[in-house]
């Protein structure tokens, strides 16, 4: 009885701490050393450095990741002139971390691809299962979280993308910023989101 | 206890006001026909940051559970904790010691909750940046491991403890890195826990308990120190990487005498003209050692396909020599080709095993099929596996379409099938989009003469990603036992997943389902066998 009287205050502990409350916190995204598929680490706040940029965690045997994949390539060579970029970790472990290189390699992704083989950086963006992506604004703020991908799904992912975009631009320019998204595919977007 | 959870919450009320704070929540409730499928569990995350600290706790209450013992006590709630400093010349970790060095041959530590597996040490690691190109590396910890023989027992019954202390360095040179450690283990195992060993298991190491030990009383608890040296280098040559690492184990046998055994594990990957290959060996030889840590790689090819990864590979990361081929050309987003072959057979089994041509054993898996036979006291394990894959110009029709074919000796079967796994997906206006899985597999028990022919079948229609909607059909047909045309057994079930959020999902299944890996709803997870009920799970990012 004791252990479910702890269970319900977890849970009601829970659903206090609703998304609300996070965004008025503004929860700054975590650091951490990760590696690129060369060996070579990388800090993760040296990267992102002041740019809108989409996290996003995957693994090999992840049909929906590699779809969804396909979408962040094209949105980090669309958007990388308005200072856009897409980080890719893969958290497949040392057993098949072998076969992550030629995958990405015969893909040809445009994006850095970094490994956290044990998902610890995942789970520091609360993260436990893939697909998985966080959204971090020009000031190294999270700004939303993706669980799981669908097709379809991208195109709230450029609506997003496209939002901070123009977050991270001076208010002078936010009026410009149109022209150089090409092709931005938002004309649904208001039914998207309330669909 | 009332005291305990008033101090414990209060405790948790102050640190959630001074930390930045995130959590994970998942629910699963499973009400099945059969009372074996019946779950209630809990499993709830939780981040805090606080400056260069972070903390994490993952908690659970699980009862009835999906595999493990049912949550009991106030100890059982708390899985997994630690804390983690961080800053530019240290990282420094306390608690449950996820970890890996080089690919795993000597140590890699991770939780699988579907399987009820954990081989963290609860202790300290320090990696410490010496210079940018250097860096050192330490583990110490303890480590009470509990495993099962089958999956089916609920009780754990084996039992090993551990004690790990781990030096070691990282060098990241130009054009190679070198990863160097040594480990010591001090393992205690239990008289019952070789009991279980010698009863159950199925490999050299149960069959040298069985000798060792004819008559069960003579057995007792055995403790002995593990040394290991482990070393792995990573060459970059133009386009050409290749990676080896060696382990040199000196160990007891349990019972018996002092004896040094070894892993090997190597890879090589290139690309040329489009073309990324990719060839793995390994040669994993401790087959008297039950090891806790080591995890190494599968060196085969890991399958998202439904039916195929039910005939996953029975690898024995103690006795094990095999090889891999990856090939991977992408044509255009229209045409991608993915080909991949692996072969294994035991590294040891008896004298007449050094006799065996290595050439004339790889000659023979790779080329003349029907002679594998010939060594099926060695477990042969072939698979070859055929993908094409791509997207329209249009980016509206996505298609998915393999060919498996897999071929085993193992645990008294000889398990022949061939599968094909077909997925297609059709986006709409607006971020609809419809998807479907089928997949066929006709499956040929050699050593029974039983045929078997499954089919699989998963339709979806996503709706602008606020809900989606998704059908299971999964059919056996016998055509020994019932006649082909005949269906032996039936899963249907249907799934309905509602995205409160993007991060807050909530899904009922109803019908029954046959368990492995099930991907639907964005994600794939391994799913156990479910009887005519229905299923609710629910996760939330706070």
């Amino acid at each position: 009885m004791n252990l479910k009287s702890l269970l319900i205050i977890f849970i009601s502990m829970s659903l206090s701490l609703t998304e609300e409350s996070v965004v008025v916190n503004k929860e700054k995204l975590p650091d951490a050393v990760l590696k690129d598929l060369d060996n070579k680490k990388i800090t993760i706040s040296k990267l992102v450095e002041s740019k809108p940029t989409l996290i996003s965690f995957w693994f090999l045997a992840c049909e929906p990741c590699k779809k969804e994949m396909k979408y962040l390539d094209e949105f980090n060579q669309k958007y990388s002139e308005s200072g856009f970029q897409v980080i890719s970790i893969n958290t497949d472990g040392s057993r098949a971390l072998s076969s992550v290189e030629p995958y990405v390699d015969s893909k040809k992704y445009s994006f850095k691809v970094l490994s956290d083989p044990r998902s610890k950086y995942q789970r520091k963006l609360k993260g436990n299962s893939c697909p998985y992506t966080v959204m971090v604004d020009h000031e190294g703020y999270i700004i939303s979280r993706h669980v799981g991908y669908n097709p379809g799904d991208e195109v709230k992912l450029e609506k997003e993308i496209i939002q901070m975009i123009e977050a991270s631009l001076p208010d002078s320019l936010n009026l410009n910023i149109r022209p150089n998204v090409k092709n931005p595919k938002i004309d649904s977007n208001d039914s998207v989101d309330e669909g | 206890m009332k005291v305990k959870l008033l101090l414990i919450l209060f405790l948790q009320s102050y640190i959630l006001s001074q930390f930045d704070i995130g959590a994970n929540y998942e629910l699963k409730y499973f009400d099945g026909e059969d009372e074996s499928s019946d779950i209630f569990e809990h499993y709830l995350d939780l981040n805090m940051y606080y400056k260069d600290l972070f903390f994490y706790s993952s908690i659970r209450y699980k009862d009835p559970a999906l595999i493990g013992i049912p949550t009991k006590s106030f100890n059982d709630i708390y899985d997994i904790f630690y804390f983690e400093y961080y800053n530019e010349n240290m990282q420094l970790q306390l608690g449950d010691i996820f970890q890996s060095y080089g690919s795993g041959l000597s140590f890699l530590t991770f939780e699988d909750k579907a399987i009820d597996y954990n081989n963290s040490l609860r202790g300290i690691n320090l990696t410490y940046y010496l210079r940018d190109d250097l860096e050192m590396f330490s583990t110490l910890g303890v480590n009470d491991f509990t495993s099962r023989t089958s999956p089916s027992i609920l009780e754990p019954n084996l039992n090993i403890s551990n004690d790990v202390a781990i030096l070691g360095f990282n060098f990241q040179g130009n054009n190679f890195d070198l990863t160097y450690l040594s480990k010591f283990n001090n393992q205690k195992i239990d008289s019952n826990t070789i009991n279980n060993m010698k009863n159950s298991f199925d490999n050299s190491l149960g069959h040298y308990l069985e000798y060792r030990y004819q008559n069960s009383d003579d057995i007792q608890d055995f403790e002995q120190n593990i040394f290991e040296h482990n070393i792995g280098t990573t060459i970059y040559f133009s386009n050409i990487e290749f990676f080896i690492e060696k382990s040199l184990i000196y160990h007891n046998k349990i019972g018996g005498e002092r004896i040094m055994d070894s892993r090997l594990y190597f890879n090589s990957y290139f690309s040329t003209n489009g073309y990324g290959i990719l060839y793995e060996y390994k040669n994993y030889n401790t087959p008297y050692l039950f090891s806790v840590f080591s995890n190494p790689p599968i060196v085969f090819r890991e399958s998202n396909s439904t039916l195929i990864s039910r005939n996953l590979h029975n690898i024995d990361f103690n006795n094990e020599v095999g090889h891999h081929l990856k090939i991977n050309k992408s044509f255009s987003d229209q045409i991608n080709l993915v080909f991949s072959t692996a072969c294994s057979y035991l590294s040891f089994f008896d004298d007449q095993t050094s006799s065996i041509s290595f050439d004339k054993v790889l000659s023979d898996m790779l080329f003349q099929y029907g002679k594998m036979e010939e060594y099926s006291d060695l477990k042969p394990y072939r698979q070859i596996y055929f993908e094409i894959n791509g997207i329209d110009k249009n980016d509206r029709f996505f298609y998915k379409i393999g060919f498996d074919k897999y071929l085993e000796y193992a645990n008294g079967k000889i398990i022949d099938a061939r599968t094909i796994p077909t997925q297609f997906t059709y986006k709409m206006e607006k971020g609809n989009s419809i998807s479907a899985y089928l997949e066929v597999q006709a499956l040929n028990d050699m050593f029974l003469l039983d045929k078997k022919y499954y089919t699989y079948f998963s339709p979806s229609y996503n709706h602008y990603g606020k809900w989606i909607l998704s059908l299971f059909g999964d059919f056996a047909m016998n055509s020994k036992l019932l006649g082909m045309d005949e269906i032996k057994d039936g899963f249907i079930g249907a799934d309905f997943t509602y995205y409160i959020s993007n991060n807050n999902i909530l899904s009922l299944f109803v019908g029954s389902q046959k368990g492995g890996l099930v991907c639907s709803n964005g994600t794939c997870v391994v799913q156990p066998d479910f009887n005519k009920g229905f299923k609710v799970t629910s996760k939330f990012i706070f």
